[in-house]
C-alpha cells in the first residue's frame, strides 16, 4: 500500500504541518507492506512532482494549516491542477486531510473539510478520514503532543483499514487558560524581535512602501 | 464603499473604492508571521497587498465579487483576503464565544458579497458557512451573500452598491 502524504502549508518546509506529516508517516510506517511518501506542494514544479505522484498512490493525506477559515491558495493550486489530471481518468487513490488552526476550537477547521469533501466529490475522488486539530500552532512540543500522536495513530489505522473516519484534537484547557498560554507564547517572539506588548499591538496597518522605520510608529 | 473584485466593474459605474484582482500585484502570504512579531500591522512583502490592506481596515462598508470554487472564493480573491493578516494581531481574545485574534484598528463593517459560479445547494451551503465564520474575523457587524451566475454578476453589484447610497 503506497501512502503520499503532500504538504500543502503556504510555509512548507518550516511548517507545522510537515511535523504533523511525519508524525503521521511514522505511525504509518508501524504496519508491514506501507510505503510512505512525501511531498511538498508549494513552488509550481513541487505540485506537478505531488500531481504525478499521486497517480500512483492508494492514499494521498493532504497535511494543511487553516488560512482565512478555508483552504490556503497552496491547495486551490493544487486541486487545479489534480482536477486537469484527473478530468478524463479515475484518480486511484483516497483523499484524506489533516488540518490544524491556531484557534483552540478544532471544529473552526469544518468549512475547509466541507470544501476539500467538495472538490473530490465533484473530481470522482473518494474522500476519507479527517483529522482536525485544534490550537495546532502551539500543541507540538507541550505535553499534549501525546494527544496529537494518538490521534494520529488513529487517523492512521483508519487509513490503513479503509474505515473513513473524523478525529479531532486540541489542547484540553478552558478558552481563557489558552488565550493566557497563547498571549505569552507571542509575547516571546515579538520580544525575541526587540519588540513591546504595546508595539505588537500597533493599532494602524502599515504600508512597507511608506513606513520608513516600522518599530518607531507603533506606540 | 469598498469594492475587492475578480470581475473587470470598471465600465459599471459604481461608486466605490474598486480594487479589480487582475490590476494589482499580490503575491501569497508567506505565512511568517512578521505583520504580528516583528513589524507589527505591516506585511513585509512589498506590494499591492499592504494598501489593500488599509483601505479594507478603514471601509465601513465592503463588497466582495467573488467566483465560487468549491464553496471557497476562487484563487484571485483568496490570494488578496489571505494577505489581509496584517488587520489582525498576534494576540487572541473570546470573540462570540470562541477563540479569535484581536483586531487592529478595523472599522466595523456593513458586507455584501456577490457570489458567483456556485454549481449546487451544497456548494452554496459550504461558501455561506465560510462567510460566517470571516464575518467573525473580518469585524462585520452584518452581511449577505448574494448567489447569481457570472453573467448577472456586475448587474447584481450594481444594485447592491446602489442600495448603499444614502
Amino acid at each position: 500500500m503506497e501512502v503520499l502524504i503532500v504538504n500543502a502549508s503556504p510555509r512548507a518546509p518550516i511548517s507545522h504541518s510537515k511535523e504533523y506529516g511525519r508524525l503521521l508517516g511514522e505511525c504509518l510506517c508501524k504496519t508491514e507492506n506501507v510505503c510512505v511518501q512525501h511531498t511538498i506542494a508549494l513552488r509550481e514544479k513541487q505540485v506537478e512532482e505531488s500531481v504525478v505522484r499521486t497517480q500512483t498512490a492508494d492514499h494521498v493525506v493532504l497535511v494543511f494549516p487553516l488560512y482565512v477559515d478555508s483552504v490556503p491558495v497552496t491547495v486551490l493550486s493544487l486541486f487545479s491542477k489534480l482536477a486537469q489530471i484527473y478530468a478524463e481518468k479515475q484518480a486511484p487513490f483516497v483523499m484524506h486531510v489533516v488540518i490544524n488552526c491556531g484557534f483552540l476550537e478544532s471544529y473552526q477547521n469544518n468549512t475547509a473539510v466541507s470544501i476539500v469533501r467538495l472538490f473530490c466529490k465533484r473530481q470522482g475522488i473518494s474522500f476519507g478520514s479527517v483529522l482536525r486539530i485544534g490550537s495546532g500552532e502551539a500543541i507540538l512540543g507541550t505535553p499534549f503532543q501525546k494527544r496529537v500522536e494518538a490521534a494520529l495513530n488513529k487517523l492512521a489505522q483508519s487509513i490503513i483499514s479503509g474505515e473513513a473516519q473524523t478525529y479531532s484534537v486540541q489542547m484540553p484547557l478552558p478558552k481563557w487558560l489558552f488565550i493566557r498560554a497563547g498571549n505569552r507564547f507571542w509575547l516571546k517572539r515579538g520580544q525575541k524581535n526587540g519588540l513591546t506588548r504595546a508595539q505588537m499591538e500597533a493599532e494602524e496597518v502599515k504600508d512597507a512602501r511608506q513606513a520608513k522605520n516600522p518599530k518607531n510608529t507603533t506606540r | 464603499m469598498f469594492l475587492l473584485t475578480d470581475l473587470d466593474l470598471k465600465d459599471q459605474a459604481i461608486d466605490a473604492d474598486m480594487i479589480y484582482t487582475e490590476d494589482v500585484t499580490v503575491s501569497p502570504c508567506h505565512g511568517c508571521f512578521a505583520c504580528w512579531i516583528k513589524t507589527p500591522g505591516q506585511c513585509v512583502i512589498a506590494d499591492s497587498a499592504a494598501q489593500i490592506a488599509q483601505k479594507m481596515a478603514q471601509a465601513d462598508r465592503v463588497m466582495y465579487v467573488t467566483r465560487v470554487k468549491y464553496g471557497c472564493y476562487d484563487l484571485p480573491l483568496k490570494t488578496v483576503l489571505e494577505r489581509m493578516l496584517p488587520m489582525q494581531q498576534a494576540f487572541l481574545r473570546i470573540h462570540e464565544g470562541e477563540v479569535h485574534h484581536v483586531q487592529r484598528k478595523v472599522a466595523r463593517k456593513q458586507a455584501v458579497v456577490i457570489a458567483y459560479g456556485a454549481e449546487d445547494q451544497e456548494e452554496k451551503e459550504i461558501f455561506s458557512q465560510l462567510i460566517a465564520r470571516n464575518a467573525k474575523n473580518m469585524n462585520w457587524a452584518n452581511y449577505r451573500i448574494v448567489f447569481c451566475e457570472e453573467s448577472q454578476a456586475a448587474d447584481r453589484a450594481k444594485e447592491e452598491a446602489q442600495t448603499w447610497k444614502f
